[in-house]
């Protein structure tokens, strides 16, 4: 009889959450953030993350309304369920992001001078 | 008395029909990205690839998906796909596991195996989420909380199948034994 438990499984569940942790970073990009991509279920478009305000971003469920606040932005609100956005917090680094995905409103810091980790959201999205 | 070949297809129906039970009461928890899943029904792919043969575990992990997605209406929806890449991703890392020659100088338990199982129905869940519905990196920002989640209830169902294969396969050799003597 297999047992139920055996000390090798706490290896698979060590690797197996140490690969979901990393897993973000692959697609991470270099250089200093100074833009915002916002793709929604209108499309995408770009704007600068200079300058503080606020700005909200349409989806199906409703509003999502972002902070943008030297060079940080987060979501203030949301009309989502499990308000998961709004506790994902700030981010400044290039290629983080920022996702509602039941509003489907993600928002992605990019540096307009190196596009690595930019280009494949280009090759889906075109 | 039935014979053994039917008393296999009759537990492997039964199966089947908890696994789709599981899989359309799971829609009704509340998930970061619409129509991920947690997995819950892997505990019965699991029992079924453990207690038989890879063939009976891929019947369970069809019909779990195929009546689970019938019972909710979701059949052909975006869900009904990443259910069913990321059940077939799982059932066959967990076959791997538990049948590949080179799997017996692996002592995992049912916790390990089914552990390994959640985190490819996680990983293929969301690899397809972002090609068909999301369509952006952005969706893997998520990967630790849905990691988390997966190895957590993979932890739970690998329980979940240790337990029901102790109980069924107990319940076969007393049905099969009782048999003999009616014979």
């Amino acid at each position: 009889m297999r047992r139920s438990f055996s000390p090798l499984d706490l290896v698979v569940i060590g690797l197996a959450l140490a690969a979901f942790v990393f897993l973000p970073s692959f697609f991470r990009g270099e250089g200093v953030a100074d833009r915002i991509r916002i793709v929604s279920a209108e499309g995408e478009r770009i704007v600068p993350l200079a300058g503080d305000r606020e700005f909200s971003q349409k989806g199906p469920l409703g509003e999502t309304v972002v902070e943008v606040r030297g060079g940080q932005i987060r979501i203030l609100s949301s009309p989502c369920p499990s308000k998961l956005c709004i506790r994902m917090g700030s981010i400044s680094d290039t290629g983080s992001t920022i996702i509602c995905a039941p509003n489907r409103v993600a928002l992605r810091l990019e540096s307009g001078r190196t596009t690595s980790g930019g280009e494949d959201v280009d090759a889906y999205s075109r | 008395m039935p014979t053994p070949d039917e008393s296999r297809t009759a537990r492997v129906g039964l199966f089947m029909a908890l696994a789709a039970f599981l899989q359309a009461a799971e829609t009704l928890f509340p998930t970061p990205v619409p129509w991920f899943r947690l997995g819950l029904g892997n505990a019965l792919v699991l029992a079924a690839l453990y207690l038989w043969d890879v063939r009976e575990g891929v019947w369970v992990a069809i019909g779990k998906v195929l009546v689970g997605a019938l019972v909710t209406g979701r059949l052909l929806s975006p869900g009904f796909f990443l259910a069913a890449g990321g059940t077939a991703a799982s059932t066959a890392v967990m076959a791997l596991l538990l049948h590949h020659h080179l799997a017996g100088k692996l002592p995992l338990g049912f916790v390990g195996v089914s552990v390994a199982g959640a985190a490819a129905h996680a990983f293929t869940q969301l690899l397809l989420a972002q090609i068909v519905f999301i369509k952006t990196p952005a969706i893997w920002s998520l990967a630790p909380v849905v990691g988390s989640a997966a190895v957590i209830s993979g932890i739970i169902t690998g329980l979940g199948a240790a337990y029901l294969s102790k109980v069924v396969s107990s319940t076969s050799t007393n049905l099969s034994s009782e048999s003999n003597a009616r014979l």
